[in-house]
């Protein structure tokens, strides 16, 4: 994609000339990968992506004809234009043609939708847009009915072959939840609940993103999104629903008591401990997590210190304060706590 | 070059601008009014200027009116303005009873005795005056302009000079404690530090925190028992500047290292200050009880008890200061300056910052009121 885009900034023509000869490769080449609609990996996208091909392919009949009735137009030279053949010509192909076309793509659009949010999941998982992460809560492991949402936020673990009703709510201001590979696009709107499902076909790591322009840090809401097998997926759950590991050795123990002295418990929580808060992701499990900071670093040690001494300077806009004015050996402990936490 | 007569009136009129124009120029070369403070003012010059000074500030203080949280009629902010008049204002101005150095009489325009102000400027001109000081005079502006709302202190007290004499004012500004020196001893002249330099430099903090550090009720922040790491670290704040007051930053920076890390270790020392009976009503308390333990997710605001939460559990950081039983105004005040923008000696004040920006001016009070109690544990099933 970098390739095609990085064309309409170079101002010499060669150059220019060379990139826009290779976009449509680079186009193509983003059709694959862990976010596409093209490449897709879910019964939603199959049915979104078969519908926009059923279009192109119309369109291209309906433009085929209409520039062929312009060009022998052009050949055949000044004619009446009352005309046998013309009124006919006009009413048929100027006024019903494109009403049942348009009618067509409309009745075929419902359907989808319906397809997409009309029907009751196997399970359910809760997804709230906040500025600028998700906070994503899975419906706790089966017969266990009372048992409170499991809370994993920044990740979205499905079971293939089931169909998961997802739950779309916005904390803030209108984020947009959307996994291409996965499926349709939703708004997430404050004070509404908007209902998606998503079917996936295959086990593997794919992307959403937030789609509806949400303020700053906007363009870095990614999701990491990772389908697996209906047995790993009540493992990874189960293991997702238990408290807190205690911590193994004396350098992850002090990583807590500095976490918790610190006041990190006023926004996050990690169940099995004091830290109660609310306001930012739930960290119990977050060194089970593939990336911090909603896609924005890979796990780890080296990286969780990063982010928490300055997480302004990956994600510019967030809401948590930089923490850099507290000694480098505290954040590597801290961080070295928070990356046990599997 | 041959000058000709102008012939138009627009010759005319050019020709008379060049001249004024040339004037001008050759008395602000020449310089013949004299400037000497030495030598009064020509008559009617002192006046003019005397009166531009005047309208200035009634025209610039339009609009002025103090914040919902001070009340110019509170006793303690009358006698903190009345500390701080003594260390900042008296060298020049004198104060009731009290002769001024004869350094200050060789001024021009001679800082005048305030005998004569009451009445003479509204509180909000007050206020302005305080804070903006005069170009020209010799009068400063406040240390600086990141606390408007510190010199409605001066404003609340300047209301009150005229009524003031000696006694009442050395209890004013000192409270109990005695002055070391007797004011009327004599009329010497310093800078931040009262009459001459001060034995222990303790002194000057007991006159607002109170020699026990319970802060004269009010008058100032308690400070007695709240951990050395942040009285150290705040007063270097004081001293750098990055922590901005107009009371704490002359008397800070006038402190040597040493005396600070030893006034920081003497007020962490003294047994640790408590609530004092509340008065708030319990729907007030139990407001901030909430907000206090959980915070308000949904609008952003988190728990306050997370950092500030009671000692054993879980155990807090040095930096972060012991708050239940603090004075409700001082808690009311610095959240106010928090919610606007980060304030304060560490970069912890960003940390406050973030945790305070969503705060209502009613939720401020309600928090105020609950940790002003002590933090009672009950308080939200009130």
């Amino acid at each position: 994609m970098d390739d095609g885009l990085s064309s309409f900034r170079l101002p010499r023509a060669p150059v220019a000339a060379a990139a826009a000869a290779l976009a449509p490769a680079a186009l193509l080449a983003g059709c694959s990968g862990p976010q596409s609609w093209a490449d897709t990996a879910g019964v939603e996208a199959e049915a979104v992506a078969r519908l926009l091909w059923i279009m192109v392919a119309a369109a291209v009949v309906i433009w085929l004809l209409v520039i062929g009735t312009m060009l022998f137009a052009a050949r055949s030279g000044p004619s009446d234009p009352r005309g046998r053949g013309a009124r006919g010509l006009v009413i048929w192909g100027g006024m019903v043609a494109p009403t049942v076309a348009v009618l067509a793509l409309l009745v075929a659009g419902l359907i989808l939708m319906r397809d997409l949010t009309g029907r009751t999941g196997e399970l359910t998982v809760e997804a709230t847009g906040e500025q600028w992460w998700w906070r994503i809560a899975h419906a706790a492991p089966a017969g266990d009915a009372d048992a409170a949402p499991v809370p994993t936020p920044n990740e979205l673990r499905l079971p293939v072959g089931r169909t998961v009703e997802m739950v779309l709510r916005a904390d803030d201001v209108i984020h947009s939840f959307w996994v291409p590979s996965l499926g349709g696009k939703l708004d997430m709107i404050p004070g509404r609940v908007n209902r998606l499902h998503l079917t996936p076909t295959r086990t593997g790591r794919f992307r959403g993103a937030c789609a509806e322009f949400c303020g700053e840090a906007h363009a870095q809401m990614a999701l990491p999104v990772v389908v697996m097998q209906p047995e790993a997926y009540a493992d990874w759950l189960a293991g997702q629903a238990a408290p807190a590991a205690e911590p193994a050795d004396a350098r992850t123990r002090r990583g807590r008591e500095l976490f918790l002295a610190t006041g990190c418990g006023a926004c996050h929580a990690i169940r099995g401990t004091a830290a109660e808060g609310k306001l930012g992701p739930d960290l119990t499990h977050v060194g089970s997590r593939l990336t911090i900071g909603a896609g924005q670093l890979p796990m780890g040690r080296a990286e969780m210190a990063r982010w928490i001494a300055d997480a302004g300077a990956v994600k510019p806009g967030v809401r948590m304060p930089a923490f850099d004015m507290l000694p480098a050996e505290e954040i590597r402990l801290i961080a070295d706590y928070l990356v046990s936490l599997e | 070059m041959k000058l000709r007569r102008p012939r138009s009136r627009r010759q005319w009129a050019a020709a008379a601008a060049g001249g004024l124009l040339l004037l001008g120029a050759a008395f602000w070369f020449v310089a013949p009014y004299n400037i000497a403070a030495s030598l009064p003012h020509l008559p009617g010059v002192s006046a003019l200027l005397h009166g531009y000074l005047v309208n200035a500030v009634r025209t610039w203080s339009l609009g002025e009116a103090p914040p919902r949280d001070i009340d110019l009629d509170d006793p303690a902010l009358v006698a903190l303005g009345a500390g701080h008049f003594e260390s900042g204002c008296a060298p020049c101005h004198g104060a009731p009873g009290r002769a001024r150095n004869p350094l200050v009489g060789g001024m021009r325009p001679e800082p005048p005795s305030l005998d004569g102000i009451g009445g003479k400027f509204a509180d909000r001109e007050l206020y302005w005056i305080a804070r903006h000081g005069f170009k020209y005079t010799g009068m400063p502006a406040w240390p600086t302009q990141e606390r408007p709302d510190e010199p409605w202190a001066l404003a609340a007290f300047l209301r009150r000079y005229g009524s003031l004499d000696a006694e009442a004012y050395r209890r004013l500004a000192y409270g109990p404690a005695e002055p070391r020196r007797a004011l009327d001893e004599g009329a010497s002249i310093s800078f931040g530090g009262l009459t001459g330099r001060l034995e222990e430099p303790l002194d000057n903090c007991a006159r607002c925190h109170g020699a026990d550090g319970l802060g004269r009720d009010g008058v100032a922040p308690k400070l007695a028992g709240q951990s050395e790491a942040y009285l150290a670290a705040s007063l270097e704040g004081y001293a750098g500047g990055a922590r901005p007051s107009g009371f704490m930053e002359p008397l800070a920076a006038e402190l040597t290292a040493g005396e600070r890390r030893r006034l920081a270790a003497h007020f962490a020392a003294l047994p640790r200050f408590a609530a004092t009976g509340s008065e708030a009503d319990a729907e007030l308390l139990a407001t901030g009880a909430r907000l206090a333990g959980e915070g308000d997710p949904r609008r952003d605001i988190p728990s306050c008890l997370a950092c500030h939460g009671p000692e054993a559990e879980p155990p807090r950081r040095a930096l972060y200061p012991h708050i239940a039983g603090q004075d409700a105004r001082w808690l009311e005040r610095w959240l106010r300056l928090w919610r606007d923008k980060p304030l304060g000696a560490t970069r912890f004040a960003n940390v406050m910052h973030e945790a305070a920006r969503f705060l209502t001016d009613a939720e401020i009070e309600a928090l105020a009121a609950f940790f002003a109690a002590g933090a009672p544990e009950d308080a939200a099933r009130r």
